[in-house]
């Protein structure tokens, strides 16, 4: 299971590669969003194991398994009913700038963008470990997957935008700047609430409260990887397609 | 890694394989926004006049640059200043690659504008356009050489008379021939994008 995390992120890093010669050297459009597709499709099937979904029915409505599945199942149809919010911005996005993107730093976005992605690698391995019984291996990578996404929350808010702000993109400058802080700010706000998660499943790992029953862990880990999908939609939206415009 | 993963990954890559190489297939070849000249090109008239600084100017001599050429007068209340304007935006949105397009303005009114008159009113937009005059002879020429209308309205303004034009700007390539012009109130994203192709 260790090693598919690695193919899997093998395969994501070489698509995020791709997708950025692709912007910089010929911007196909239908392109990006294959790109963009595949690397979703890899993560809701390998990270988030969306087919775990159609595990067999347990009769007995009093065991863990049971109650695991409806609480995935709730998961779920939250991340769903969570995905319009980025669907409207993302629709916005397509209405206000069409072909055309925020002047920004291609190279920084690139690099928040891998941050996220491995820390999405390092949050595979420790769900996988604590499924093994490996609790300090599922705490260690949990820690990592916590900085790394801080990382990336800094990144943003922090340089990102405040590059943005200094280079006069605010989010009253105009329609740039408007789809650019109102996306980037709702996905930090994800960014920082799967922070939250993340750290209560950590303290409570190292209290011990995880070993086969771990499904907080799997929650904590299924929505970290959901806000990563949407980051692997709103980067190309933002930093990749078109031509850049104040 | 297992083989299934495997299989993934390859069919992954494959997918984005063929859509890129129907991307390829499929796109149509970057074409201008302008309205093209056919092929073979038309070879762009000269055009010899004297300069403000008092050397002779010859448009053949911008071979190696994109030429921008407009037809204008300086006391021109609506069209120069604006196509003026939009010209000197696109030279801004090219940034470093604006040294090789050269933006030339003719005078349709010689009457009034002297060679100095017409230079002193584009370095109001921009001190590396060109100006030029001539006599009206020398300028007939020009005029008819580009197609360009010209026709003097009297007692219309209050700063004299108006003169009627045509507003087309002119794009020369750097081989000197006559490739795309715009009409009056072409987006400057156009302007730019069409001058991109020619510097590429």
């Amino acid at each position: 299971m260790l090693g598919q995390g690695i193919a899997i992120f093998i395969y994501l890093a070489i698509l995020t590669g791709l997708e950025f010669f692709i912007a910089i050297s010929f911007n196909s459009v239908p392109l990006l969003v294959v790109v963009a597709l595949v690397k979703a499709a890899l993560v809701l099937y390998y990270y988030m194991h969306v087919y775990k979904l159609n595990l067999e029915a347990e009769v007995d409505d009093e065991s863990y398994d049971y109650k695991a599945g409806t609480n995935r199942l709730g998961l779920w149809l939250f991340l769903v009913s969570d995905s319009f919010v980025f669907g409207g911005l993302m629709i916005m996005r397509v209405n206000l700038l069409g072909l055309s993107r925020p002047e920004l730093n291609q190279l920084l976005g690139l690099g928040v963008t891998a941050v996220l992605l491995i820390s999405s690698f390092f949050m595979n391995r420790g769900e996988t470990l604590i499924h093994n019984g490996d609790r300090q291996g599922f705490l260690n990578n949990t820690a990592i997957t916590f900085l790394l996404g801080l990382g990336f929350l800094l990144g943003v808010v922090l340089v990102e935008w405040r590059l943005a702000i200094h280079e006069g993109l605010t989010a009253s400058s105009g329609p740039a700047g408007a789809a650019f802080f109102m996306m980037t700010g709702m996905h930090a706000f994800h960014v920082f609430t799967g922070l939250i998660l993340l750290a209560i499943v950590w303290i409570n790992g190292r209290r011990g409260l995880y070993d086969v029953k771990n499904y907080p862990v799997e929650a904590a880990a299924v929505y970290w990887h959901f806000v990563d999908v949407v980051w692997i939609f709103f980067y190309p939206a933002l930093y990749l397609i078109g031509t850049a415009v104040r | 890694m297992d083989k299934k993963t495997l299989l993934v990954g390859l069919a992954a890559f494959l997918l984005i394989g063929v859509v890129a190489a129907g991307v390829f297939l499929f796109s149509k070849p970057a074409s201008f926004r302008g309205t093209t000249y056919a092929e073979p090109y038309p070879v762009a008239p000269e055009i010899e006049l004297t300069h403000a600084d008092g050397t002779n100017y010859r448009l053949s001599e911008l071979r190696g640059k994109v030429v921008l050429l407009f037809f204008g007068y300086t006391s021109c209340p609506d069209v120069c200043p604006t196509t003026l304007a939009e010209l000197k935006l696109a030279l801004e949105k090219l940034g470093d690659t604006a040294d090789q397009v050269q933006v030339l303005y003719v005078t349709v009114d010689p009457e009034r504008d002297t060679p100095e008159r017409v230079q002193e009113y584009v370095n109001h937009f921009n001190p590396n356009f060109i100006g030029l005059s001539g006599s009206v002879s020398e300028l007939a020429k020009i005029w008819s050489d580009y197609g360009v209308f010209r026709e003097i309205v009297e007692g219309t303004s209050a700063a004299g008379y108006l003169v009627n034009h045509t507003a087309r700007v002119t794009v020369i390539d750097q081989e000197g021939n006559l490739r795309v012009s715009f009409p009056f109130e072409t987006p400057v994203e156009d302007v730019v994008h069409d001058l991109k192709l020619l510097l590429k």
